[in-house]
């Protein structure tokens, strides 16, 4: 079941962000604690789309989502815990916030090196676009 | 020379951003007119982020940078006008930008397609971290499971152990774990590649074809049939890419007109690199959209193979693990 996460249910969201934080982490420069995305998080919650894949009652998945301009969205996070994967959850998370978004063009960004990530995406229709590209400074002196 | 610009070069920075992007057009829902960011202009020359490189006088590129945060620096547009390419001038706006803005780390985004931007901060050292996906919601609606691509690389050699070594060494650095890779014995001239992961990502099979072609010095080529709809060939010499055809460029969404053009076959370089018939090739290699006029997509992709002289390139890594003498890597 996909439903609208409530203020209730900011403890669920850390949850599974800390779990998506831990299996794939952002790189170093970019990461991030709990305390320093809550506040957008609740903002998500309240204003924005964010969602919870429920199965037998537990919170197993979910997505947060924003308008980025008048035409795109982004899809911020997105996760399904491992044991409750390959069966079509985090796609239809990812449907159901789409069409709340309804916007023309929505983005995201994937780990280069998440090639399981990469094909999920593609299937449903999404074009790789930019690379991210980094460099520690002292490299370029 | 690089010097920091001032608000005297606003009109430099004008014509060579519209240079810039003349040449690499920024993808639509980010494309912005000049009066929507030259108050952010104005604001990276304030704070030293905008540099000018001169040559005898005369503007010959730019850079604007700013920092992300307290350890992030990013770098959003680099331009080197085409006459001045290939001096280290594109090498040293980014020193100097990463200078300034003095973070642990400096980021920047580049198209996926922009083979020739990949391969200059690849020899800066920069590595790939993230990539943007787009979808346009008009197309999720057709979007399902596509059936599965295949393709494979075909390298001009005949020695089999400089290309398996150098198909070991690219190996770990493509994203994502391949579960093989299959080098054949020379047929014709060529020595083809399967790799189970290039299968799954045909950006990663192009990735393949320029690395060898770089890597050896050799004429390679990528060719695939994806979605078993579309057959898609990229043609490299000496690590440069010089032609691509898709028989169906509007596959993936509508294109420019132009891009639709770039996108067939270039009958003269096929024929130069592979002495294949050019007449044949203009014959075989057609464009269109929908599909309906072009042969079944398996036959075109064979059709074509053979008038390269290419043996191999109707199967992928699957069917290649018994290829009589070949080289598991």
């Amino acid at each position: 079941v996909i439903r609208e996460a409530t203020k209730e249910d900011l403890k669920t969201v850390r949850e599974l962000w800390t779990a998506l934080y831990e299996e794939a982490p952002e790189p170093e420069h970019e990461r991030k604690n709990w305390n320093e995305i809550a506040d957008d998080v609740r903002r998500g919650i309240a204003e924005h789309v964010a969602l919870i894949a429920e199965e037998d009652g537990a919170a197993v998945g979910f997505l947060l989502a924003r308008p980025r301009s008048a035409r795109v969205g982004y899809v911020s996070d997105l996760y399904v815990r491992p044991d409750h994967r390959r069966r079509g959850v985090a796609r239809a998370l990812l449907l159901e916030g789409l069409s709340r978004l309804d916007l023309e063009v929505v983005t995201l960004d994937v780990d280069a090196a998440n090639s399981d990530a990469r094909a999920f995406y593609a299937r449903l229709g999404f074009r790789e676009q930019s690379l991210r590209l980094a460099i520690d400074s002292e490299q370029l002196a | 020379v690089i010097r920091v610009a001032t608000l005297d070069d606003l009109d430099t920075i004008r014509t060579l951003r519209e240079e810039l992007h003349a040449e690499c057009p920024p993808p639509e829902h980010r494309r912005k007119e000049w009066s929507d960011v030259v108050d952010d202009v104005r604001a990276y020359i304030g704070e030293g982020g905008a540099l000018i490189a001169d040559e005898d006088g005369d503007q010959v590129g730019f850079t604007l940078s700013w920092p992300e945060g307290e350890r992030v620096g990013y770098l959003g547009l680099l331009y080197v006008r085409p006459a001045y390419r290939r001096r280290g001038i594109g090498r040293a706006l980014v020193r100097a930008s990463a200078a300034r803005l003095d973070r642990d780390f400096l980021t920047l985004s580049v198209d996926v397609h922009d083979q020739s931007a990949l391969a200059f901060y690849g020899r800066l050292g920069f590595r790939e971290e993230a990539i943007d996906l787009v979808l346009e919601s008009s197309r999720l609606a057709a979007a399902g499971e596509h059936a599965p691509s295949f393709g494979s690389v075909h390298v001009q050699t005949d020695d089999v152990t400089a290309v398996a070594n150098a198909v070991r060494q690219f190996r770990p650095r493509m994203p994502g774990r391949s579960k093989g890779s299959v080098v054949s014995p020379p047929r014709n001239g060529w020595v083809a590649v399967y790799d189970e992961l290039c299968d799954r990502e045909p950006t990663l099979l192009a990735r393949l074809a320029r690395e060898l072609s770089d890597r050896m010095g050799a004429v390679t080529l990528a060719l695939a049939l994806e979605h078993r709809q579309v057959v898609h060939y990229l043609l490299y010499e000496r690590g440069r890419m010089v032609d691509e055809y898709v028989s169906m460029p509007e596959y993936h969404g509508p294109l420019p007109p132009g891009d639709v053009v770039a996108l067939g076959a270039n009958p003269t370089v096929v024929a130069r690199l592979t002495g294949a018939d050019p007449k044949e090739i203009r014959a075989i290699a057609r464009t269109a959209s929908p599909a309906a006029e072009l042969p079944p997509p398996g036959e075109l992709l064979a059709a074509l193979a053979r008038a390269m002289r290419i043996e191999g390139a109707e199967h992928g890594y699957a069917h290649a693990a018994g290829l009589q003498g070949a080289t598991a890597v």
